[in-house]
C-alpha cells in the first residue's frame, strides 16, 4: 500500500506544490493520477519513489518511508519517468545489469512486450529515437514485475498504434498483485485502461473512484471538466 | 536491514559499468591520449624539424616527459575526483541511480572503488601506452638507450636524494623528510577529496566552484591568521609562542599538523557521504 500523509512539498520554500496533502493508494489496479498543470502530479510520482523528501507529513509504502530508499522498497518500485535517455548499450546487456536488482524480472514478459510494440529484441539502445526508447523502457519496466509501476506521461510522444499498444502492452503485465499509477494529461489514451481515477489539486483530492462501469466507455475529459467545475477550481 | 551486502554491490559495480560504458571508456581513452600527447609531439617535432641524430641520450628528455606526466596526474586526480558523481549530473541520471534497489552506502562505496582505484589504475595505465610510444621511439633512432621514462625518473631522483653531497639536504631529510613528505601527502589528499565534497554538493559546475572556494580561502585564511595573530599575540607574547614551539619541537608540530589533515579528510569522506545520502531529484541548487 503507498500511503501518502498530510504531505506539505514545494521545489522553493514560498511556493507549494503540496500542501497537507494525502492520498492512499491501497488496492491493487490501474490508477489514474489526473489534474491541471502544476498540480503536482509528476512531484507525487517522485515523493512515493523516494526522489524527493517533503518538508512535512510522510510517503511511506507497505509501510516503511520512501525517503529511506530502502532496497527492497526499491525492489519493488519501478518509475517510467515522462521523458528517459536509455545508455548506449545492447538491450540484452541493460537488461543483465539491472535484473539482479528486481527478483521477479521476466524476460518472457519483456519479448511478449517488446513482439506487441513490434520491436526486437537484439536492439542497441543508443540509436533508438525518443518513441522507441519510451516503448523499450516500457516493456523493461512491466518486465521487471514489481508491486508498483508509476508511470509518468506515458503516452507522450507514442504514436496512434503505439498508444493501443500500450493499452495491451499494461493489460498484459498485470496481475492481482499489481499496482500501476499513470499520470496524464492524454486522458483518452488510458480511459479504457483505469480501474481507479483520481483527480488532485495542490492540497486535496478532488475525485478518488473506482472506475466501476468499466465495460462502458467512460469519458474522463468530460469526468474531469465536470468535477473541477464542480469544485469551483476552472 | 543490512547496510552492506556484497552481492547487491556487485550488481551496482555491474550496473554502473554497463550504463555509463561510453563516459568511462572515452574519460580513459582521453587519459591516455593527454599523457601520450606530449612525447608524440616532441618526438615528431624533433624527427621532422632537427632530425634523429641531435636528440641525445634518453636521460636528457626523461625528467621533461616525467614531470609533464606528473603533471597530468595531478590534473587528472583533481578532475576525476570533481567528477566522483557524474551520474548526478542529469535528472535521468539522478532517476537511474537514485532509485536503483541498493543501499545508500553500497552505491556510494563504489564510487569510492572508482575513484581510489580506477582512477589510479587507468592513470597508470596510461603512462605504461606514454612509456611504450617513447620506448617506439627511441627504437626507430637507436636500438642502444632506452630507459623507461618513469623508471628513470624515478631512480634519477631517488640517486639525487640518497647521494646528495649538500648537508643541509641531508640534515633535513635525515630529521624532518618523511614525516614531512606524509604530511603534505594527507593535505594534497585533502584537497582532491575536497573536489568530491563539492561534488556531492553540487552536480554542475562544482570544479570552478572549488577553485574560487580555495581562491577565497587563500585570501581570507591570513587575513583570519593576522586578526587571530593580534588578538592573542602582541609584544612579548610573540616571542614566547615562537619560544613554545621551538619547545615543542618540529616532530610534534608535523605530527600534529598530520594528525590535523587526516581529521579533515575523515571529515571530508563523512561530509560528501552524508551529502550524497540526501541527493535529491531537484533542489535550488541541483536543478
Amino acid at each position: 500500500m503507498i500511503s501518502i500523509q498530510n504531505v506539505t512539498f514545494g521545489y522553493t520554500s514560498y511556493q507549494l506544490v503540496l500542501d497537507d496533502f494525502s492520498l492512499d493508494f491501497g488496492k491493487s489496479g490501474v490508477y489514474g493520477l489526473l489534474g491541471k498543470n502544476g498540480t503536482g502530479k509528476s512531484t507525487l510520482l517522485y515523493l512515493m519513489m523516494g526522489l524527493l523528501r517533503p518538508k512535512s507529513g510522510n510517503v511511506s509504502i507497505d509501510g516503511i518511508s520512501a525517503s529511506l530508499r530502502r532496497p527492497e522498497v526499491l525492489s519493488e518500485m519501478f518509475l517510467v519517468p515522462e521523458e528517459y535517455d536509455l545508455p548506449r548499450v545492447s538491450l540484452r546487456q541493460y537488461v543483465k545489469a539491472i535484473k539482479p536488482f528486481y527478483p521477479r524480472f521476466s524476460e518472457e514478459l519483456l519479448e511478449k512486450c517488446l513482439a506487441n510494440f513490434e520491436m526486437p529484441t537484439d536492439i542497441d539502445l543508443g540509436v533508438l529515437s525518443m518513441g522507441q526508447k519510451k516503448k523499450v523502457y516500457m516493456c523493461i519496466a512491466l518486465a521487471a514485475n514489481t508491486r508498483y509501476l508509476l508511470m509518468d506521461e506515458p503516452t507522450n510522444g507514442l504514436d496512434i498504434l503505439s498508444k493501443s499498444q500500450f493499452r495491451k502492452a499494461v493489460i498484459d503485465g498485470m496481475n492481482d498483485e499489481k499496482t500501476v499509477i499513470i499520470s496524464t494529461h492524454q486522458v483518452h489514451d488510458v480511459e479504457r485502461l483505469l480501474d481507479h481515477v483520481c483527480i488532485i489539486e495542490r492540497n486535496k483530492v478532488l475525485l478518488n473512484e473506482p472506475l466501476i462501469e468499466k465495460d462502458q466507455a467512460i469519458d474522463l475529459e468530460e469526468l474531469f471538466i465536470k468535477t473541477v467545475e464542480q469544485r469551483g477550481l476552472k | 536491514m543490512k547496510q552492506f551486502n556484497i552481492k547487491r554491490f556487485l550488481n551496482v559495480a555491474r550496473w554502473d559499468l554497463t550504463v555509463n560504458s561510453k563516459f568511462y571508456t572515452r574519460s580513459a581513452i582521453l587519459m591516455m591520449a593527454f599523457i601520450s600527447t606530449p612525447i608524440v609531439l616532441f618526438y615528431l617535432y624533433n624527427m621532422l624539424f632537427k632530425g634523429f641524430l641531435l636528440m641525445g641520450n634518453t636521460s636528457d628528455n626523461v625528467e621533461g616527459f616525467a614531470k609533464t606526466i606528473a603533471l597530468i596526474g595531478i590534473s587528472y586526480s583533481v578532475i576525476s575526483a570533481g567528477y566522483m558523481f557524474h551520474s548526478l549530473l542529469t535528472k535521468q541520471g539522478r532517476i537511474s541511480e537514485l532509485t536503483l534497489p541498493a543501499t545508500n552506502l553500497e552505491r556510494f562505496l563504489w564510487h569510492v572503488v572508482v575513484i581510489l582505484i580506477g582512477v589510479p589504475l587507468v592513470f597508470f595505465c596510461g603512462v605504461v601506452v606514454a612509456d611504450f610510444l617513447h620506448f617506439l621511439f627511441r627504437l626507430m633512432i637507436t636500438n642502444a638507450d632506452i630507459q623507461s621514462l618513469t623508471v628513470t625518473y624515478y631512480w634519477d631522483s631517488y640517486s639525487e636524494w640518497s647521494t646528495s653531497q649538500r648537508p643541509e639536504v641531508n640534515d633535513f631529510m635525515e630529521n624532518y623528510g618523511y614525516e614531512m613528505v606524509a604530511a603534505f601527502y594527507i593535505w594534497a589528499c585533502c584537497y582532491t577529496r575536497s573536489f568530491s565534497l563539492f561534488n556531492a554538493w553540487k552536480y554542475k559546475y562544482n570544479i570552478p566552484l572549488t577553485f574560487l572556494f580555495y581562491f577565497i580561502l587563500s585570501a581570507i585564511l591570513p587575513l583570519v591568521l593576522l586578526f587571530i595573530g593580534t588578538i592573542f599575540f602582541s609584544g612579548e607574547n610573540v616571542f614566547s609562542f615562537i619560544e613554545w614551539l621551538r619547545n615543542i619541537g618540529g616532530h610534534a608540530i608535523i605530527a600534529c599538523v598530520s594528525i590535523i589533515g587526516i581529521l579533515v579528510y575523515i571529515g571530508i569522506w563523512l561530509l560528501t557521504y552524508r551529502l550524497y545520502t540526501r541527493a535529491q531529484l531537484t533542489t535550488k541548487r541541483n536543478p
